[in-house]
């Protein structure tokens, strides 16, 4: 009797997985939008009635020291803040784009953080305020 | 005549890849559910640049101001509960753009987490925010 040749199994190639697998990983990790690290030593202040917001692409911050950082550079004052955010909004006549973010911390007084806010506003920014809701009870 | 049979050959020549892919996805899918992606939440304040002076005289704004943690509204002091209910009762986002300016001055003790919820509830019924410095020179 004739033996019936055997059929081998198709085999699936699973080589490249892993490449794909690691192309993957790499892009979640370059491309996952951490925490911004600019004054990243700050606590923001909580309100309930706030809304989800696009994220600016301009960001102003107040640290816990009282140190402002325009676009994650430290700058020396108020003047400071005026000039980069008018250089950064200049020519932008869609309001999406003259968002600027504000990041403050929530213990910081009212005498560095208000002329920080005339600063954006002089410069031609519109004012994003950003905070945290608080936790659900 | 008797055959040894053939020792199974236990050196590999190349390196095991077949459990990498395994630990990829796990690694994969660790980063996928762990992932928070940053939202930012807050509020757009659009507010008006320029003085005081500059403002149309004629328009009654709401003056809000914070003093030693103190709420004062058209100079009522309230609580907070009181306030939303006082800019509620406004029907702010009713009024015309000029009429909605809401002037929010504190002194410089007074810390960014009250202000805030203030602009955010000034903002949440329908307001534009103002800032009032302490010198007076409102913006």
């Amino acid at each position: 009797m004739k033996a019936r040749p055997k059929h081998e199994l198709p085999v699936i190639p699973t080589a490249n997985l892993v490449d794909i697998a690691i192309l993957l990983i790499i892009f979640y990790m370059a491309c996952s939008n951490f925490v911004s690290k600019q004054a990243s030593n700050l606590k923001l202040p909580k309100s309930p009635d706030i809304d989800r917001l696009n994220e600016p692409l301009i960001v102003v911050a107040i640290d816990n020291t009282g140190g402002i950082r325009v676009q994650g550079q430290p700058v020396s004052g108020t003047a400071d803040v005026e000039s980069r955010v008018t250089e950064l909004v200049r020519g932008q006549t869609d309001p999406e784009k003259r968002r600027v973010m504000f990041r403050c911390d929530a213990g910081i007084k009212h005498n560095v953080f208000a002329p920080v806010l005339e600063a954006i506003v002089a410069g031609g920014g519109i004012v994003t305020a950003v905070g945290e809701k608080p936790p659900a009870k | 005549m008797y055959r040894r049979p053939r020792k199974k050959q236990l050196t590999q020549d190349a390196i095991p890849t077949t459990s990498l892919a395994d630990m990829m996805f796990l690694l994969l899918i660790f980063f996928i559910m762990t992932a928070t992606l940053a939202r930012v939440t807050g509020i757009v304040t659009d507010m008006p640049a320029g003085s005081k002076t500059q403002q149309a005289q004629a328009i009654k704004n709401v003056y809000l101001s914070i003093h030693d943690n103190q709420i004062t509204v058209d100079d009522k002091d309230m609580n907070l509960e009181q306030t939303e209910a006082y800019l509620k009762g406004l029907n702010l986002a009713k009024r015309n753009e000029d009429a909605r300016v809401v002037v929010l001055s504190a002194t410089g003790r007074e810390n960014y987490q009250l202000y805030y919820r203030m602009m955010s509830l000034i903002q949440k019924y329908g307001g534009v925010v103002a800032i009032e410095s302490e010198e007076g020179t409102g913006k």
